[in-house]
This record gives C-alpha cells, sequence and structure tokens, in this order.
C-alpha cells in the first residue's frame, strides 16, 4: 500500500519536526505534535485516496508515524545536543530560575545537578524509549481521532455493537 | 435462583465481555508508569521522569506530588491519562453511542479541548490563576473524549486480528466439497 507508506512517513516527518529540540516544547501540550503529524497522516491518505477509513486502521497509522517520527527526532535531538544546542539544559535552567525560591532544597540541587550532567549516549537512550512508547500510545490516539474526523469517501458507517447492556 | 438475579448475573458478564481489555491495559500501563516516580528508588524514578520528559514539561508547581516527590507528568497530563483509563472502563456503557460519538467527532473534540485551552489561556493572560483541580478536571475530559476513540480503534484491531485467527467458512466449505 503505498499511499499509505507515503502519508506515514509524511505524518511521522511532521512529528519529527515538532519533537526535535526547542519545538518539542509543543508535546508539552498535551502531545500536541505527536497528534497533529498522526492525524495528518490519516488526513493526507483519505484526502488523496477519497476514502473514508475505520478507527482501528487510523490507530495504526497514527502509531506508526508516531513511532517513526519519535525514533528520528530522538536522534536528531542527540546529535543538536552534541552541537550544543542544548534544549534540556535551558528547560532546566528556566524552571530552577522561576522556583528557586519555592523548590525544596535537595529537589534544587538534584536538577541543578542534571543541568551539569554531561550528555551520554546510554542513558539518553535508556530515557528515550519509554518517551518514544508513549509518543506511539498518542500517535494512536491522534490516528483513531482522524479516522473520525477525515470522511472522504462514502463508505457507511459500520455499527460497532451499539446494542444495550 | 430469581429472574432478576439470573439477569444481573448475565448483565455483569457482558460487562465484562465488552471491555476493551488492550486499550484499558495500555492506558493503564501509561497512567501506572506516570504515578510511579515517588515509590521508586533514585534511579527507576530517573528514568520514568526522563522518558516523559519528552510529551511533558514536569514544572514542579505544576505537577502532583506524593509525600513531597513529584510524579513523571503534570496535573493536566495526569488527567488526561486517566481520563483514557476511564473512558477504557466504561466503554461498555459508551459503546451505544458509538454512532452518534463517530459522526460528531470532531465537535466532540472540539468541545472537549475547550475546558482546558480556557483554563489555560485564562491563566496566561492573568484572568485567574488555575488549581490543580482545575488542570486534572480539564485534562480529563479532553482524556476521556480521546480515551473513547482509542478505545474503539483498539476493539476494532483487535476484532480485525481475532477474525482473521478463526477459521474463515470459505475454508471450511471448501474441504467439505474435497
Amino acid at each position: 500500500m503505498e499511499g499509505k507508506q507515503q502519508s506515514i512517513i509524511l505524518g511521522g516527518a511532521v512529528v519529527a519536526l515538532l519533537s526535535t529540540s526547542y519545538l518539542g516544547f509543543i508535546n508539552c501540550l498535551c502531545c500536541l505534535g505527536v497528534v497533529v503529524g498522526s492525524m495528518l497522516a490519516v488526513w493526507h491518505y483519505t484526502e488523496t485516496n477519497g476514502l473514508t477509513i475505520k478507527a482501528g486502521e487510523g490507530a495504526v497509522m497514527g502509531l506508526v508515524a508516531a513511532l517513526l517520527g519519535s525514533v528520528v527526532a530522538v536522534v536528531l535531538n542527540y546529535v543538536l545536543m552534541q552541537m550544543g544546542i542544548r534544549h534540556d539544559v535551558a528547560l532546566l535552567n528556566a524552571i530552577l530560575d522561576a522556583f528557586r525560591e519555592s523548590m525544596p532544597p535537595e529537589q534544587y540541587e538534584d536538577l541543578a545537578a542534571q543541568a551539569e550532567e554531561p550528555l551520554r549516549l546510554g542513558p539518553y537512550l535508556f530515557n528515550s524509549t519509554l518517551g518514544v512508547a508513549v509518543s506511539g500510545i498518542f500517535g494512536a490516539v491522534g490516528g483513531a481521532i482522524g479516522a473520525a474526523l477525515f470522511k472522504k469517501g462514502g463508505e457507511p458507517e459500520e455499527d460497532f455493537g451499539g446494542s444495550t447492556i | 435462583m430469581s429472574v432478576s438475579s439470573i439477569q444481573m448475573r448475565e448483565s455483569n458478564r457482558s460487562f465484562f465481555r465488552r471491555l476493551p481489555l488492550v486499550a484499558l491495559i495500555l492506558s493503564g500501563a501509561v497512567l501506572f508508569a506516570a504515578m510511579l516516580p515517588p515509590f521508586l528508588g533514585e534511579r527507576a524514578a530517573s528514568f520514568l521522569t526522563g522518558g516523559f520528559a519528552l510529551v511533558c514539561h514536569q514544572l514542579p508547581d505544576r505537577s502532583p506530588t506524593i509525600d513531597g516527590v513529584q510524579m513523571a507528568v503534570c496535573h493536566r497530563c495526569f488527567g488526561i491519562y486517566f481520563g483514557l483509563f476511564l473512558a477504557a472502563l466504561v466503554f461498555p456503557f459508551l459503546v451505544r453511542y458509538s454512532r452518534m460519538l463517530m459522526r460528531h467527532a470532531g465537535i466532540v473534540i472540539v468541545l472537549s479541548l475547550a475546558p482546558a485551552s480556557i483554563d489555560w489561556m485564562g491563566d496566561v493572560l492573568g484572568l485567574w490563576a488555575n488549581t490543580p483541580l482545575s488542570r486534572v478536571a480539564t485534562g480529563l475530559v479532553f482524556g476521556a473524549a480521546a480515551g473513547f476513540y482509542f478505545a474503539r480503534a483498539v476493539e476494532e484491531i483487535v476484532r480485525q486480528y481475532r477474525g482473521r485467527s478463526a477459521p474463515s467458512e470459505s475454508v471450511s466449505a471448501d474441504a467439505r466439497h474435497v
């Protein structure tokens, strides 16, 4: 299914872009970057082929787009951080400046130590695996929502077991 | 045994059969992982917190704490994850409205995002100061709406997989002819 691959790659590219460096802060708004990218994958597929897809199909497309984009973002972020573009340290320093007075001293010292730590590949990859997994789930959510929103075909909606309990 | 108690038992069995187990496990796992750091050692807590850092700002004064130790996500994200889990839990009750919810998905999502957007925007503009409760509650509203579509999608995938795993009728018919 070439059309699906193209759409998933497009959605994944948007997820990667919106999850990289300072742009990645958009994911602090309910994983907006991931959800937008996965919805875009579904929109592109339904728009290009003029059809309506099921929620499950949209969820799978969104999941794959989100996983693809998140993995690319992990690589890009590592490269940028090695070049000295440390968005993570910038956020930590902003938190330390803003909450210097109200934060417990132990927590302040822990965060300050984290900001000073050099970047190491092993711990970075270790921490990133959970982030990629969570992004995948929100990608599936975005894809399911996209399938419900973007109906370009005339296929009637299947009754999904709507009987009462 | 009375007719009403038999009906009640059948109703309970039917409810549990309709539970979207995979969606419940996935959303429950994410919620559980987000809540774990206060109960773990430093290394494990750091792993979880670092993982969720990709999807949450984790600002100290906007994150729930247990015994002074911060969870892995902020109040709003916690509300969203709880909403995702809650939607999977009550999915058997929502499925009767599935056709309507799918037809009006756009309105449902926009309406579910409105409380969180208003709550956040009002705080940013200085109109009011939002509270942990308002952040959790508004996150829960969006999480519940998104959770319905997520649970529905996962159930569709599971049903399709079960349909492929079961022997098809056409194969059986061909076998009979042979």
